[in-house]
């Protein structure tokens, strides 16, 4: 098939959707490396005289600089680290208002992997994973809570 | 023939010269991709869409997301392949966005017909081939305006959409007739002879 043009008949049949899957498949992948078979069926298309007086439509004036607006503000770092630098802020207050040992370790694990988050998102100019450096600070923060939690009780039952 | 396989070919050398650019954060780079891609990308979306306003809204961020993506572009694709593939992701998003709004808010555009201002600066031909293809549902709508309009192969169609190039055929040859029927209904709706009818009386 792809050496030779189709004929005219099966290229009829083909236009109409009246041809086999596997046939169907065959001339398709021919026309999209023969040109001149390509444009046979575009002419036997019962709309292609429509196709042919279609007119594109006109791009409006100042899309293109609107778009590169929009470019360069996505370039910068989006309000994540913001996100980040709180859940460190967060952290520090509960290092500051707590005072057992333990609270004060789980508080200083959860500034550490906020302020990795930070550098993270920092890094990442793009904010392509902005999601996954949220997550990662959520998953920490959650991780911190649940061992200054076990932590404490384990303290308390050490005491009782 | 061979001139034009030669300029292509020198064409698509550019293109991949300035689209690794881009890659490596060159700014000029990333400035000609916008100036060389955003009218067919809101050509694409105004055909998905049907209206101006949300096809500028898809062509811009389609372009971000080309533009934060580029990392992820492979070469062994055609950059427009996967350029539309992008584009027809945000159109379906566009299109879930619509219908989550009230539909008294926002007017289905395939029910919307061109003023008489659009209609005076457009042949009436043109006005009824997007009102046809704006009747289509989306899903056979994409596929004729990457072909058809785009010119994208069968090929680079069904790696733009991720299915078997057997499917675009199913699909082409259901959205061809779909389109055909609504062409015909709005043109004996406004009383002017069909291009199928043309065809018949030519043979």
């Amino acid at each position: 098939m792809s050496r030779q043009h189709v004929p005219d008949p099966l290229m009829q049949q083909f236009v109409d959707g009246e041809v086999d899957d596997s046939v169907a498949v065959a001339v398709a992948l021919h026309l999209d490396a023969c040109p001149a078979c390509a444009t046979r069926a575009a002419a036997l298309e019962p709309l292609a005289s429509v196709f042919a007086s279609s007119e594109d439509p006109r791009v409006p004036v100042g899309l293109v600089e609107s778009i590169a607006v929009a470019a360069r503000a996505a370039e910068r770092p989006g309000p994540e680290p913001a996100l980040a630098a709180g859940l460190m802020g967060l952290a520090l207050c509960l290092l500051l208002l707590g005072g057992a040992p333990t609270e004060m370790l789980a508080s200083s694990a959860t500034m550490m992997s906020a302020s990795f988050t930070v550098v993270g998102a920092l890094l990442d100019h793009t904010g392509t994973l902005a999601p996954v450096w949220l997550l990662s600070a959520s998953l920490a923060t959650g991780v911190a809570f649940v061992v200054a939690r076990n932590l404490e009780q384990a303290r308390r039952g050490r005491v009782a | 023939m061979e001139a034009l396989s030669l300029r292509l070919h020198d064409n698509n050398e550019l293109e991949a010269g300035w689209i690794e650019a881009a890659k490596n954060g060159d700014p000029e780079a990333q400035a000609w991709i916008i100036d060389r891609f955003t009218p067919p990308l809101f050509r694409f979306a105004y055909r998905m869409l049907g209206n101006e306003q949300d096809a500028r809204d898809a062509a811009q961020d389609t372009m971000v997301k080309i533009l934060r993506n580029l990392e992820r572009y492979d070469a062994k694709w055609r950059f427009t392949t996967w350029m539309f593939s992008i584009a027809r992701n945000t159109c379906i998003d566009e299109h879930r966005r619509r219908r989550w709004r009230s539909d008294s808010e926002l007017p289905d555009v395939a029910d919307s017909a061109p003023d008489a201002l659009e209609l005076t600066s457009r042949n009436r031909k043109n006005e009824h081939l997007h009102e046809a293809l704006q009747s289509i549902p989306p899903l056979y709508r994409e596929v004729l305006v990457m072909y058809h309009f785009e010119h994208l192969k069968y090929q680079e169609i069904a790696d733009a959409l991720a299915i078997p190039i057997g499917t675009v055929m199913n699909r082409i040859f259901r959205a061809r007739a779909k389109l055909r029927d609504a062409y015909e209904h709005i043109e004996s709706r406004d009383g002017t002879p069909s291009p199928a009818t043309d065809r018949q009386d030519d043979a």
